[in-house]
Protein backbone atom coordinates (compact mmCIF):
# COMPACT_ATOMS: atom_id res chain seq x y z
CA UNK A 1 0.00 0.00 0.00
CA UNK A 2 2.65 2.48 0.57
CA UNK A 3 2.80 2.70 -3.23
CA UNK A 4 -0.41 4.68 -3.13
CA UNK A 5 0.74 7.39 -0.39
CA UNK A 6 -1.98 10.43 -0.49
CA UNK A 7 -1.45 13.59 1.24
CA UNK A 8 -3.43 16.50 2.04
CA UNK A 9 -3.60 18.99 0.76
CA UNK A 10 -4.23 17.29 -2.38
CA UNK A 11 -1.73 19.41 -4.40
CA UNK A 12 1.36 17.61 -2.78
CA UNK A 13 0.20 14.04 -3.62
CA UNK A 14 2.87 11.51 -3.79
CA UNK A 15 3.50 8.09 -4.48
CA UNK A 16 5.86 6.58 -1.86
CA UNK A 17 7.68 8.06 1.08
CA UNK A 18 11.21 8.19 -0.73
CA UNK A 19 9.33 11.05 -3.21
CA UNK A 20 8.17 12.29 -0.11
CA UNK A 21 11.80 12.46 0.72
CA UNK A 22 13.18 13.74 -2.08
CA UNK A 23 10.33 16.52 -2.25
CA UNK A 24 10.90 17.21 1.62
CA UNK A 25 15.03 17.54 0.84
CA UNK A 26 14.86 19.72 -2.38
CA UNK A 27 12.01 22.08 -0.12
CA UNK A 28 13.41 22.38 2.81
CA UNK A 29 17.59 22.85 2.03
CA UNK A 30 16.46 25.68 -0.69
CA UNK A 31 14.63 27.61 2.44
CA UNK B 1 -0.33 25.49 0.86
CA UNK B 2 3.45 25.07 -0.60
CA UNK B 3 5.33 22.57 1.11
CA UNK B 4 7.30 25.03 2.40
CA UNK B 5 4.83 26.50 4.48
CA UNK B 6 4.65 22.72 6.39
CA UNK B 7 5.64 23.23 10.50
CA UNK B 8 4.48 19.58 10.99
CA UNK B 9 3.76 16.29 9.75
CA UNK B 10 1.21 13.50 10.49
CA UNK B 11 1.19 10.00 9.28
CA UNK B 12 -0.94 7.12 9.35
CA UNK B 13 0.27 4.16 10.37
CA UNK B 14 -0.46 1.27 8.49
CA UNK B 15 0.57 0.75 4.81
CA UNK B 16 1.90 4.54 5.24
CA UNK B 17 4.89 4.47 8.31
CA UNK B 18 4.94 0.53 8.79
CA UNK B 19 4.32 -2.29 6.21
CA UNK B 20 2.29 -4.31 7.63
CA UNK B 21 0.33 -5.74 4.71
CA UNK B 22 1.51 -9.27 5.28
CA UNK B 23 0.40 -9.61 9.01
CA UNK B 24 -2.76 -7.81 8.11
CA UNK B 25 -3.32 -10.09 5.61
CA UNK B 26 -2.60 -13.30 7.72
CA UNK B 27 -5.15 -12.05 10.51
CA UNK B 28 -7.95 -11.31 7.93
CA UNK B 29 -7.11 -14.79 6.05
CA UNK B 30 -8.01 -16.76 9.28
CA UNK B 31 -10.60 -14.52 10.67
CA UNK B 32 -12.55 -15.34 7.19
CA UNK B 33 -11.72 -18.89 7.58
CA UNK B 34 -13.19 -19.11 11.03
CA UNK B 35 -16.56 -17.05 9.62
CA UNK B 36 -17.10 -18.46 6.67
CA UNK B 37 -16.74 -15.20 4.71
CA UNK B 38 -15.18 -15.29 0.80
CA UNK B 39 -11.66 -15.20 1.65
CA UNK B 40 -10.78 -11.37 -0.56
CA UNK B 41 -14.14 -9.80 0.92
CA UNK B 42 -11.91 -8.03 3.34
CA UNK B 43 -9.62 -6.49 0.83
CA UNK B 44 -11.52 -3.18 -0.59
CA UNK B 45 -13.32 -2.72 3.04
CA UNK B 46 -10.88 -3.08 5.57
CA UNK B 47 -8.18 -0.49 5.03
CA UNK B 48 -8.56 2.74 7.12
CA UNK B 49 -11.50 1.51 8.96
CA UNK B 50 -11.71 -0.67 12.38
CA UNK B 51 -12.26 -4.01 12.56
CA UNK B 52 -15.74 -3.67 14.01
CA UNK B 53 -16.65 -1.27 10.84
CA UNK B 54 -15.21 -4.15 8.52
CA UNK B 55 -16.85 -7.04 9.95
CA UNK B 56 -20.32 -5.20 9.81
CA UNK B 57 -19.79 -4.67 6.17
CA UNK B 58 -18.99 -8.57 5.71
CA UNK B 59 -21.43 -9.61 7.98
CA UNK B 60 -24.99 -7.64 7.74
CA UNK B 61 -26.24 -10.20 9.50
CA UNK B 62 -24.69 -10.32 12.63
CA UNK B 63 -26.27 -8.07 16.14
CA UNK B 64 -24.40 -5.49 18.01
CA UNK B 65 -22.61 -8.10 20.36
CA UNK B 66 -21.76 -10.71 17.87
CA UNK B 67 -20.21 -7.82 15.86
CA UNK B 68 -17.96 -6.85 19.27
CA UNK B 69 -16.97 -10.77 19.15
CA UNK B 70 -16.12 -10.79 15.89
CA UNK B 71 -14.03 -7.49 16.02
CA UNK B 72 -12.46 -8.83 19.00
CA UNK B 73 -11.36 -12.16 17.49
CA UNK B 74 -10.24 -10.27 14.46
CA UNK B 75 -7.61 -7.45 16.55
CA UNK B 76 -6.82 -10.67 18.67
CA UNK B 77 -5.47 -11.93 15.30
CA UNK B 78 -3.32 -9.10 14.69
CA UNK B 79 -2.00 -8.80 18.37
CA UNK B 80 -0.52 -11.66 18.11
CA UNK B 81 0.89 -11.65 14.57
CA UNK B 82 4.12 -8.78 14.55
CA UNK B 83 6.24 -11.21 12.96
CA UNK B 84 7.41 -9.28 10.09
CA UNK B 85 5.76 -5.79 10.75
CA UNK B 86 8.49 -3.40 9.23
CA UNK B 87 9.43 0.45 8.25
CA UNK B 88 8.14 1.24 5.00
CA UNK B 89 10.48 1.92 2.09
CA UNK B 90 11.68 5.46 2.79
CA UNK B 91 10.17 5.91 6.15
CA UNK B 92 13.09 6.41 8.05
CA UNK B 93 14.47 8.28 5.55
CA UNK B 94 11.36 10.89 5.72
CA UNK B 95 11.59 11.39 9.55
CA UNK B 96 15.75 11.63 9.66
CA UNK B 97 15.01 14.55 7.48
CA UNK B 98 12.01 15.85 9.51
CA UNK B 99 14.51 15.62 12.49
CA UNK B 100 17.00 17.38 10.47
CA UNK B 101 14.59 20.15 9.23
CA UNK B 102 13.27 20.73 12.89
CA UNK B 103 10.05 19.95 11.69
CA UNK B 104 7.97 18.29 14.19
CA UNK B 105 5.54 14.80 13.38
CA UNK B 106 3.12 12.67 14.96
CA UNK B 107 1.81 9.13 14.36
CA UNK B 108 -1.95 9.47 13.65
CA UNK B 109 -4.28 5.61 13.58
CA UNK B 110 -7.37 4.40 13.76
CA UNK B 111 -5.57 1.37 15.64
CA UNK B 112 -5.43 0.56 19.19
CA UNK B 113 -2.68 1.75 21.14
CA UNK B 114 -1.39 -1.85 22.29
CA UNK B 115 -1.28 -2.47 18.39
CA UNK B 116 0.19 0.50 17.41
CA UNK B 117 3.19 0.29 19.98
CA UNK B 118 3.49 -2.85 19.33
CA UNK B 119 4.08 -2.24 15.34
CA UNK B 120 5.59 0.92 15.67
CA UNK B 121 8.30 -0.81 17.78
CA UNK B 122 8.89 -3.90 15.50
CA UNK B 123 9.16 -0.98 12.82
CA UNK B 124 11.94 1.31 15.18
CA UNK B 125 9.85 3.66 15.05
CA UNK B 126 9.50 5.56 18.07
CA UNK B 127 6.80 8.64 17.45
CA UNK B 128 6.84 11.59 19.65
CA UNK B 129 2.91 11.62 19.40
CA UNK B 130 1.07 8.99 18.86
CA UNK B 131 -2.87 9.34 18.62
CA UNK B 132 -4.80 5.96 18.86
CA UNK B 133 -8.66 5.40 18.72
CA UNK B 134 -8.46 5.46 22.43
CA UNK B 135 -7.82 9.18 22.12
CA UNK B 136 -10.73 10.28 19.91
CA UNK B 137 -14.43 10.03 20.11
CA UNK B 138 -14.55 10.41 16.51
CA UNK B 139 -12.52 7.85 14.14
CA UNK B 140 -11.29 9.08 11.03
CA UNK B 141 -12.06 10.63 8.03
CA UNK B 142 -13.57 12.85 11.10
CA UNK B 143 -10.21 15.13 11.68
CA UNK B 144 -10.61 15.23 15.48
CA UNK B 145 -7.44 12.69 15.72
CA UNK B 146 -5.96 14.87 13.02
CA UNK B 147 -6.20 18.10 14.98
CA UNK B 148 -5.36 16.35 18.47
CA UNK B 149 -2.05 15.62 17.10
CA UNK B 150 -1.58 19.29 15.56
CA UNK B 151 -2.27 20.32 19.07
CA UNK B 152 -0.20 18.45 21.24
CA UNK B 153 2.32 19.27 18.44
CA UNK B 154 1.54 22.57 19.45
CA UNK B 155 1.38 23.80 15.99
CA UNK B 156 -1.82 24.87 13.55
CA UNK B 157 -3.57 21.95 11.63
CA UNK B 158 -3.92 24.04 8.85
CA UNK B 159 -0.19 23.98 8.56
CA UNK B 160 0.52 20.14 8.90
CA UNK B 161 0.87 18.02 6.19
CA UNK B 162 -0.90 14.71 6.36
CA UNK B 163 0.57 11.86 4.75
CA UNK B 164 -1.72 8.73 4.33
CA UNK B 165 -2.46 5.69 2.04
CA UNK B 166 -6.24 5.22 2.66
CA UNK B 167 -9.18 7.48 1.67
CA UNK B 168 -10.82 8.39 5.06
CA UNK B 169 -7.11 9.14 6.34
CA UNK B 170 -6.81 11.88 4.11
CA UNK B 171 -10.29 12.83 4.54
CA UNK B 172 -9.81 13.60 7.91
CA UNK B 173 -6.72 16.13 7.27
CA UNK B 174 -8.76 17.79 4.75
CA UNK B 175 -9.11 21.31 6.16
CA UNK B 176 -13.15 22.56 4.89
CA UNK B 177 -14.71 20.49 7.48
CA UNK B 178 -15.88 23.18 10.25
CA UNK B 179 -14.26 21.51 13.48
CA UNK B 180 -11.29 21.62 11.48
CA UNK B 181 -11.28 25.71 12.68
CA UNK B 182 -10.35 26.54 16.25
Amino acid sequence: MVAALKTVPADLQVDDLPELAQLLAETFTAT
Amino acid sequence: MELARVVAVLFDMDGTLVDSDAAVARAWRTWTDEYAVEPLAWVSIANGRLAADTVRRLQPDLGVEAVAVAAARQLSLQHQDLSDAAAAPGALAVLSLLYRFGLPWAVVTSADHRLAAARLDAAGVSPPILITEEDVTNRKPVPESSRLAARRLGVEPEHCLVVEDAEPGAAAGAPPAPWWRH
